[in-house]
C-alpha cells in the first residue's frame, strides 16, 4: 500500500469524524437536545473506523479522535442520564445495521449504564464482551476490543468475590480474544508484505498487553488467586497462539506487570508452559528477565523472599500430599516429579527439561539460561557452592557435544566470579568448573584466569590454606602451561641455544597477566608465618613452571620470604630450623632467576634482572642482620658480591649495586658488632670493587662513598631514650656509634683523591675534588680527628690551584668551579654556627 | 365540470372513542402515511355516520345503509376483490333529507378472521362503508379499520420454542453451523442466536442477516410470489477462523414486519425468512434461509 | 605551577597496588603538570601507564629495583625561580642521611631535593634547601629496621589485645602458655638488655620449640608497614608550597609544608 495514500485516507476520514463530531455537538448542547440526531452523527463518524485501507498507525490516529467524539457522547448521557434511559438506549443503537458503529455505540452507552448506581453491571459487561465477537477483522477488533478495556477499566465491579471473578473473567477473556485476533493479522495479506505485518503487529501489541496491566492493577488478587485463577488461564491462551512474537511479548509483560512474589509463587507453572512454547520463541529472554527479577526481588526485600518461600514449601507439601492420595486412588501417575521449594532446583531440573523438550535450542541460549541460573543461585543461596557445581557439570555435558562458536560460553565461565561478592565462591568448585574452563579456547581461559585474579586482587582477598592457594592456582594453570608447549620446545630442537631467538617478545597481555599473578602473591597470607612459608612453597611450585616468565614472579615471593623472617624477629619466634628452610628457598630461587641471566635467555633484560638479585640477596643479608643471624646475613652478603663479580657486566649497573651494596653494609648493626672480621672482609671487598670500576669517576666515588663503612654513627630519633649501653652523648646530640675507624676513613678519602688526580679531563678531576671535599667535610663535621682543618685546607688550596692551573676563564670547569664556590660559601656559613669552621681557609 | 357533478352532501363516519383508540401508521399506496383506528377480533364497531346537506339543498334519497366489509384485493391478472365479510345496516329508509342528520351504527361483536394487511400485490381490509342510495350515482364514503389479530398462533409452528439448528457448508470451502434459539417470534422478540465457524476457507468479509418476506397470493399455476428484504443487519465484520462463534441478536420491534400468514382465506399467504448472508471479498454472496414464524402478541 | 612527587611503588614485588583513594585523586586531569617519579616502580607496566596517564610530562630516576637500564639516576628541573632535583635515594650514601643529601643537593645545584628510598614521607629544610621524601605510594615494605617507637606501639597494642582475651573465660591453655612465654622473654629483655638490638631491644636468639611455632599469630605486626603516601609541589616563583598526602586505615590525610627560597 502507499503510503500517501494512506495519509490521504487518513486526513479525509478525520475531516468526516471532525464534522461529524461537531455536528453530534451541537444537536447535544441546543437546549432541547436532539438525542436521536446526535446518535445519528455519531453512527457516521463511527462508521469511517470500518475503513480497512489504514495501518495500525493511522488507524489508532483515527481511532484517538473517535474516542474524543464518544466522550462527549459518555458525558452527555452521564448527565442526563434521568431522562434518556440508558437501558433502553442501549437497546435502541443495536438496531444500528452495521456492526462496528452499533458495538462503538453499545459500549459507550453501556458503559456509562455500568456507571450508575444499581445498574446490571455483571450482564452490561458480559454482553459488551459477548457482543464484541462480531468483528473478527484483526485490526478493528483489536480497537474495538481495546476500547472496551479503556472505557470499562475503571466500572469493573470488585467488591464482592463474585463480582472480582466475573471482572477477572471480562478482562481474560477479551485479552484471549484480542491475542488471538493480534495473532491472526500475520497471516493476511501477500506472503511478501510479511516484513511489514511484523512492523504493524508489533505496533499493536500494547493494545494486547493492556489487559493483563489491568489485572495487575487489580489490588484484590493476591498471590494465591493470581496463582489459582488468572496465571493458567493467561499462560494456556499463550501457549495456545501458537505464535512466538505474541509469546515474547506476553510472557516478558507478565514477568514485567505482576509483583516478583506472584512470579515466585507460580514459578513451576510459568516454567511449565515455557516448555510447551513454539519453536522461534527466544527462551533465553524471557527466562533472564525472569531471573532478574527474582534476583532484584531478593536483593530488595530478602525478607519477604524467605516468608514467601516458606509459604511456596507448605503450599508444594499440601500439593504432594494431596496428589498422593489422588494417586492412591486412581494408580495411574506413580511419576509425579517432586516439585521443590528450592529455587535453584526448580530452574536447574527446567534446564535439563528444556534440553529434553527442545532440541532445537541453541548452545549460545543455553549458556544464557545456565548464567541466568548459575546468578539466581548466587543471589538466593549463595553458601550454596554444590548449585555451581552442578550448573557446570550440565555446562560441560553440553559443552562436550559442540565444538562451534566456544566463546558463547565464557560469560557462563566469568559468573561465578563476576557475579558473586566473595570472589573465594572460586575456589570452592569442584573439578567440574576447571574441567569446563579448560575445555574452552585457551584465549577464554586466560583472560578468565586474568579475570578472576583481578577481582581477588581488587578485594583483596586473603588466601590462607593450602587449599586456597592451590585451587586457585590451578583455576590460572592456562598460563603455566602455553609458554612452555610453545617456546621451549621449539627453542631446544630447532634453534639449539641461540641467543637472539631466545629472546622472549613478551605480548601486553603475557606480561599484564604475569603481574597480576606476581600480586597474587601478597593475597598468601597467614597469621603464623611458618604456615605461611608453606603457602609460599606451594605457589612457587606453580609458578616455577612458567619458564622464563619467573622473572615476573619470584621476585615478589623472595620478598615475601623477607618480609615473614622480619615478622619472627620482631615476635622473637625464629626458629633457626626453619630458619634454614627459609633461606635454602630463597636461596635456590634466586640462583634460579640467576640461571635465566647466565645461560643467556634474556639478553637484554639480563643484567637488571641481575641487579634486582643481587638487591634481594642484599635484602635478604640485612633482614638477617637485624634477626641477628650474622653468620647467614654473612653468606647472604658473600652471594651478592659473587653476583656482583659474575653477572654485572654493564658498567653503570656496576656502580648502581656497588651503591646498594654500600648501602645496605652501612645499615648492618649486629654483623659489625658480632663478627667485626667478617664485617670488616666484606666492606674491605667493597672498596676493593670500587677501585677496580671501569671508570675513574665511578672508582673515585665509590671509593669516597665506601669510607662511610668505617663510618657508622646512629643519629637516635628525638624520642628515642639511650637503653644502650654503649650509646654515647657527644654534645647535644644522641648517637649510637657502631663504628669508627678514623684512618680507614682517611685511607678511602686519600685513595679517591689520587683516582680524581689520575683523571685525564681537568675538568673532571676537579669536579672529584669538589666532591671529595664534601665528603671530607662531611667526616670534619661528624668529628673524625684524621680530617683536620689542616687537611681541608690542604684541598680546598689543591683545588684553587687546579682552577689557576686552567685558569679561571677556560669555560670547561664552570660547572666544578661554581660547585666549589657554593662548597666555600656553605663553609662560610657554618662558621657562623660552628666555630671550628672558622679556622677553614678560603679567599 | 366538478360543479355539475358536485356531491350535494356530506357524509362522515365517525367512531365511537376515537380520539383514545389506539392507531397504527400505514403506508397508502400513494406512499402517504395514514392513521388507522385498530380494532380486535370480536370487537363491536360501533359509531356515528353524519349526513350534512350542502348549500341546504333538500336531497333526495333511495336509502341510506351502512356496511362493515373485510375483503381481500388481489393484484394478481387485474383486481379482484374478495369479500369474506359483509354486514349491513339500514340507517334510513328511501325520503328526503332536509335537514343533517345523524344515524348511530352498531356492529355488535363482529369476528374479524384476519389481520388487516397490505402488501405488494395483496390487500386485506376490513372499513365501513355508507351508501346513500341516488337515483343518479349513489354517495359513498368509505373508513378503513385497522385489525390486528393478538394472541394468535402462529401457524405451521409444530413445536412451540424449538430451536433452528443448521449445519451448511460448501465442500472444502466454508462449514457453519447456527442456532437460534427458535423458530416463531413475536413482532416485538428478539432473534438470539449464534454461528459457529467449523471451516473457514473463505475470504469472507462480512456476514449479514436479513429477514425477508414472502408474499404470495393466487393458487398455482398462476400463484404470484413476491419477496421484500425488510431488514438488513451486519453481524460480523472481518474474516473469521476456525473456532470461532459469532453472536446473533436482532431486536424486531423495530421493524415492519408482518406476522406469518398461510392461506389466508385461500387467497394469500405472508412468511417471513431469516436469511444469513456471507460476503467474500470478492463480493461473491453465499446465503442459508430459514423460516422463521411471526405471531403478534 | 603543580607537580606531582611520587615513588618506591614495588609493584608487584613488595606490593599490590597504589590505594584506591589515591588513583581516584589522581585521576588524569590537566591539574597536574609533571610527574616527577622517584622509580621503583618495578616491573609494572599498569602502574607507568597510570602514571603517565596523570600528565603527559612523565619524568623518572632509576631506583635499584628498575629493570629499565636506559632511565637516568637523577634529573635536575629549572622552575621560574626554583631548582628541583630529583633522585633515587640509594645512591646517597648514607641512604637518606640529611648531610649526604645536602652534599648532594649542593653537588646537583638544587634548592629543593626530591628523593625517595626510606618509605618514610617527610620534608625539612636544611641549609636553606628543602628536602622532600613522599615516602612510599603504595607503603611498600622496607628492609629498614623498625624504629623502636614503632615497636612500642606495638607492644602497647599486644598488651591491649591480651587484656582483651583474659575477659574471655573460655580461652585454651595454649594461649595461655603462648603468653606466658611472652611474657618470660618481655622480661628477659628488660633485665639484661643488650646491645645487639633493633635500639636496644631483644636480639637474644630466643629459639621456641616445635610445638610452640604453630601458635604465632603475627597480624598486629601489619601496621609496621609504611604508610602509602606522596607529595604535590605548587611551586609559585621562589615558594614551593608541598601537600602532603597520607593514607591512613584508607582515609586520605594532607599536610601542609611551605618553603621559601632565600635570595
Amino acid at each position: 500500500m502507499n503510503q500517501a495514500l494512506d495519509s490521504k485516507t487518513l486526513e479525509d476520514s478525520l475531516l468526516i469524524v471532525k464534522q461529524q463530531i461537531t455536528l453530534m455537538r451541537k444537536c447535544l448542547e441546543s437546549k432541547n437536545p436532539q438525542f436521536m440526531d446526535a446518535l445519528k452523527h455519531a453512527s457516521t463518524f463511527l462508521s469511517e473506523l470500518r475503513t480497512n485501507k489504514l495501518s495500525p498507525k493511522l488507524y489508532y490516529e483515527l481511532y484517538v479522535l473517535v474516542f474524543d467524539g464518544l466522550a462527549y457522547l459518555s458525558d452527555f448521557l452521564k448527565e442526563s442520564h434521568q431522562t434518556n434511559h440508558l437501558a433502553d438506549l442501549y437497546e435502541l443503537v443495536q438496531y444500528a445495521g452495521n456492526i462496528v458503529p452499533r458495538l462503538y455505540l453499545m459500549i459507550t452507552i453501556g458503559s456509562v449504564y455500568m456507571s450508575i448506581e444499581n445498574a446490571p453491571k455483571l450482564e452490561i459487561m458480559k454482553d459488551m464482551l459477548e457482543m464484541s465477537a462480531g468483528v473478527q477483522d484483526p485490526i478493528r477488533g483489536l480497537f474495538l476490543r481495546y476500547y472496551l478495556s479503556q472505557k470499562t477499566k475503571e466500572l469493573l465491579p470488585t467488591e464482592t468475590e463474585s463480582e472480582l471473578k466475573e471482572t477477572i473473567q471480562f478482562t481474560i477473556t477479551n485479552f484471549i480474544e484480542m491475542n488471538k485476533l493480534w495473532v491472526r493479522l500475520k497471516h493476511q495479506g501477500h506472503s511478501s508484505e510479511r516484513e511489514r505485518r511484523l512492523k504493524e503487529r508489533k505496533e499493536l501489541q500494547i493494545l494486547v498487553g493492556s489487559n493483563l496491566v489491568r489485572i495487575s492493577q487489580l489490588d484484590q488478587i493476591d498471590k494465591f488467586y493470581y496463582k489459582e485463577s488468572i496465571l493458567p488461564k493467561v499462560l494456556e491462551q499463550i501457549v495456545q497462539c501458537k505464535d512466538s512474537l505474541a509469546q515474547e511479548y506476553l510472557l516478558d509483560v507478565i514477568i514485567q506487570v505482576f509483583p516478583d512474589e506472584f512470579h515466585l509463587l507460580t514459578l513451576d507453572d510459568f516454567l511449565q508452559s515455557t516448555l510447551h512454547l513454539s519453536e522461534g520463541f527466544s527462551m533465553n529472554k524471557i527466562l533472564v528477565t525472569l531471573i532478574n527479577r527474582l534476583i532484584d526481588f531478593q536483593k530488595r526485600e530478602p525478607a519477604n523472599v524467605k516468608v514467601i518461600i516458606s509459604e511456596l514449601s507448605t503450599l508444594t507439601l499440601q500439593k504432594d500430599e494431596h496428589e498422593e492420595n489422588h494417586t492412591e486412588e486412581s494408580d495411574s501417575e506413580t511419576t509425579k516429579p517432586q516439585t521443590s521449594s528450592n529455587l535453584f532446583e526448580k530452574f536447574y531440573d527446567y534446564s535439563h527439561l528444556l534440553v529434553e523438550n527442545k532440541p532445537e535450542l541453541n548452545f549460545k541460549d543455553l549458556s544464557l539460561i545456565l548464567e541466568a541460573i548459575c546468578k539466581l543461585s548466587l543471589s538466593y543461596y549463595p553458601q550454596d557452592y554444590e548449585n555451581i557445581n552442578k550448573v557446570f557439570g550440565f555446562a560441560l555435558a553440553l559443552i562436550h557435544q559442540t565444538t562451534q562458536h566456544l566463546e558463547i560460553w565464557e560469560p557462563l565461565l566469568k559468573t561465578p566470579i563476576c557475579y558473586n561478592f566473595d570472589p573465594k565462591l572460586v575456589l570452592s568448585l569442584d573439578d567440574n568448573y576447571k574441567q569446563f574452563a579448560s575445555a574452552l579456547p585457551t584465549a577464554i581461559q586466560s583472560a578468565n584466569a586474568l579475570y578472576i585474579l583481578e577481582k581477588f586482587l581488587e578485594q583483596d582477598v586473603r588466601l590462607s590454606t593450602v587449599e586456597e592457594v592451590k585451587t586457585l592456582y590451578e583455576l590460572l594453570a592456562v598460563w603455566f602451561t602455553s609458554e612452555d608447549s610453545s617456546d621451549s620446545n621449539t627453542n631446544s630442537l630447532l634453534f639449539g641455544t641461540d641467543s637472539s631467538k631466545n629472546e622472549p617478545d613478551e605480548s601486553p597481555e603475557v606480561v599484564s597477566q604475569y603481574e597480576a599473578l606476581a600480586k597474587s602473591i601478597h593475597l598468601i597470607h597467614h597469621t603464623n608465618p611458618y604456615k605461611h612459608f608453606e603457602l609460599l612453597e606451594i605457589a612457587k611450585s606453580f609458578m616455577s613452571k612458567s619458564g622464563s616468565r619467573v622473572r615476573y614472579t619470584y621476585p615478589t615471593l623472595l620478598f615475601a620470604v623477607i618480609k615473614l623472617i622480619r615478622k619472627l624477629t620482631i615476635v622473637q619466634k625464629l626458629n633457626a630450623l626453619k630458619l634454614k628452610q627459609f633461606c635454602q628457598f630463597f636461596s635456590a630461587t634466586n640462583t634460579e632467576l640467576l640461571t635465566l641471566v647466565s645461560n643467556g635467555t634474556l639478553q637484554s633484560e639480563g643484567g637488571v634482572l641481575a641487579q634486582t638479585c643481587m638487591n634481594l640477596n642484599l635484602s635478604m643479608a640485612l633482614i638477617l642482620d637485624q634477626s641477628s643471624h650474622i653468620d647467614l646475613s654473612y653468606e647472604f652478603f658473600i652471594n651478592s658480591f659473587v653476583i656482583y663479580e659474575e653477572s654485572i657486566v654493564d658498567s653503570r649497573l656496576q656502580f648502581q649495586c656497588l651503591l646498594s651494596i654500600i648501602g645496605t653494609l652501612h645499615k648492618c648493626r649486629n654483623i659489625v658488632n658480632g663478627n667485626e672480621d667478617n664485617f670488616d672482609a666484606l666492606i674491605s671487598k667493597t672498596a676493593l670493587y670500587g677501585s677496580k670500576l671501569l671508570k675513574k669517576t665511578d672508582q673515585c666515588r665509590a671509593v669516597y662513598l665506601a669510607s662511610h663503612l668505617w663510618w657508622i654513627i646512629e643519629e637516635l630519633d628525638e624520642e628515642d631514650e639511650i637503653e644502650s649501653e654503649t650509646a654515647k652523648t657527644s654534645e647535644d646530640e644522641l648517637q649510637v656509634v657502631i663504628k669508627t675507624d678514623n684512618k680507614k676513613v682517611l685511607e678511602c678519602l686519600q685513595k679517591s683523591l689520587r683516582i680524581a688526580d689520575s683523571c685525564l679531563e681537568t675538568n673532571v678531576s676537579l669536579e672529584l675534588f669538589v666532591e671529595i671535599l664534601s665528603r671530607s667535610l662531611y667526616f670534619f663535621i661528624h668529628g673524625n680527628e684524621l680530617i683536620t682543618i689542616k687537611y681541608l685546607n690542604g684541598l680546598i688550596e689543591l683545588i684553587q690551584n687546579s682552577i689557576l692551573t686552567i685558569g679561571e676563564e677556560n669555560t670547561s670547569i664552570d660547572t666544578p668551579t661554581k660547585h666549589f664556590q657554593r662548597t666555600l660559601e656553605y663553609i662560610r656559613q657554618q662558621a657562623q654556627i660552628d666555630s671550628r669552621f672558622e679556622e677553614i681557609k678560603d679567599r | 365540470m366538478s360543479l355539475f357533478f358536485k356531491v350535494p352532501l356530506d357524509i362522515e363516519v365517525r367512531l365511537d372513542g376515537e380520539d383514545s383508540r389506539e392507531t397504527v401508521e400505514v403506508k397508502s399506496a400513494k406512499g402517504r402515511k395514514e392513521k388507522l383506528p385498530v380494532y380486535k377480533d370480536g370487537e363491536t364497531v360501533k359509531g356515528q355516520v353524519s349526513v350534512r346537506l350542502k348549500d341546504n339543498k333538500r336531497v333526495e334519497h333511495l336509502g341510506i345503509k351502512v356496511q362493515l366489509l373485510g375483503s381481500i384485493e388481489t393484484k394478481v391478472d387485474g383486481i379482484k376483490n374478495d369479500e369474506f365479510l359483509s354486514m349491513a345496516h339500514e340507517l334510513a329508509s328511501p325520503g328526503d333529507l332536509r335537514h343533517p342528520e345523524t344515524y348511530h351504527f352498531e356492529f355488535r361483536n363482529v369476528e374479524k378472521q384476519y389481520e388487516s394487511y397490505r402488501g405488494k400485490n395483496v390487500r386485506l381490509r376490513y372499513y365501513i362503508k355508507v351508501t346513500l342510495g341516488r337515483k343518479s350515482a349513489d354517495v359513498i364514503r368509505e373508513r378503513e379499520l385497522w385489525v390486528f389479530q393478538k394472541n394468535q398462533l402462529p401457524l405451521g409452528a409444530t413445536k412451540p420454542d424449538a430451536s433452528i439448528k443448521m449445519d451448511v457448508g460448501i465442500e472444502d470451502c466454508l462449514h457453519i453451523e447456527f442456532e437460534y434459539s427458535r423458530n416463531r417470534f413475536s413482532l416485538k422478540d428478539v432473534i438470539v442466536g449464534r454461528i459457529y465457524f467449523l471451516l473457514v476457507r473463505l475470504k469472507i468479509k462480512h456476514m449479514e442477516l436479513s429477514l425477508i418476506r414472502r408474499e404470495s397470493c393466487g393458487a398455482p399455476p398462476n400463484q404470484v410470489n413476491d419477496s421484500e428484504t425488510l431488514v438488513r443487519f451486519e453481524i460480523m465484520d472481518g474474516a473469521p477462523v476456525r473456532g470461532e462463534t459469532i453472536p446473533i441478536r436482532l431486536f424486531l420491534g423495530g421493524f415492519d414486519l408482518t406476522p406469518t400468514y398461510r392461506d389466508v382465506n385461500k387467497k394469500f399467504s405472508t412468511r417471513t425468512f431469516l436469511s444469513l448472508v456471507l460476503i467474500d471479498e470478492d463480493a461473491r454472496r453465499y446465503f442459508k434461509q430459514s423460516e422463521i414464524f411471526l405471531y403478534r402478541e | 605551577m603543580l607537580l606531582l612527587a611520587i615513588g618506591d611503588f614495588h609493584i608487584p614485588d613488595r606490593a599490590s597496588s597504589i590505594p584506591a583513594k589515591f588513583t581516584k585523586l589522581l585521576a588524569p586531569g590537566d591539574k597536574i603538570q609533571q610527574v616527577l617519579c622517584l622509580g621503583n616502580v618495578c616491573e609494572s607496566p599498569s602502574t607507568l601507564e597510570f602514571l603517565k596517564g596523570i600528565s603527559p610530562d612523565f619524568q623518572m630516576v632509576k631506583g635499584e629495583f628498575d629493570r629499565d637500564l636506559s632511565l637516568p639516576t637523577s634529573l635536575v628541573f629549572n622552575y621560574d625561580k626554583l631548582k628541583i632535583g630529583l633522585i633515587n635515594g640509594f645512591n646517597v650514601i648514607p641512604n637518606a642521611d640529611p648531610l649526604s643529601l645536602l652534599t648532594q643537593a649542593r653537588l646537583m645545584n638544587v634548592d629543593v631535593l626530591v628523593s625517595g628510598g626510606t618509605h618514610k614521607i617527610e620534608a625539612y629544610t636544611l641549609d636553606g634547601k628543602f628536602f622532600i621524601n613522599p615516602g612510599s605510594a603504595t607503603g611498600a615494605f622496607t628492609t629498614k629496621a623498625p624504629s623502636k617507637a614503632d615497636l612500642e606501639a606495638l607492644n602497647v597494642d599486644k598488651n591491649l589485645a591480651e587484656d582483651k582475651e583474659e575477659d574471655n573465660d573460655g580461652k585454651e591453655d595454649k594461649d595461655n602458655k603462648e603468653r606466658e612465654h611472652q611474657k618470660q622473654a618481655n622480661e628477659k629483655t628488660s633485665e639484661k638488655p643488650s646491645p645487639q638490638t633493633f635500639k636496644g631491644e631483644t636480639s637474644n636468639q630466643v629459639t621456641p620449640d616445635e610445638d610452640d611455632l604453630d601458635n604465632i599469630n603475627t597480624d598486629s605486626l601489619e601496621q609496621l608497614d609504611p604508610i602509602p603516601s606522596f607529595c604535590l609541589l605548587d611551586i609559585q616563583g621562589n615558594v614551593c608550597t608541598l601537600y602532603l598526602y597520607t593514607c591512613i586505615d584508607g582515609d586520605v590525610k594532607v599536610d601542609k609544608v611551605s618553603y621559601r627560597k632565600e635570595d
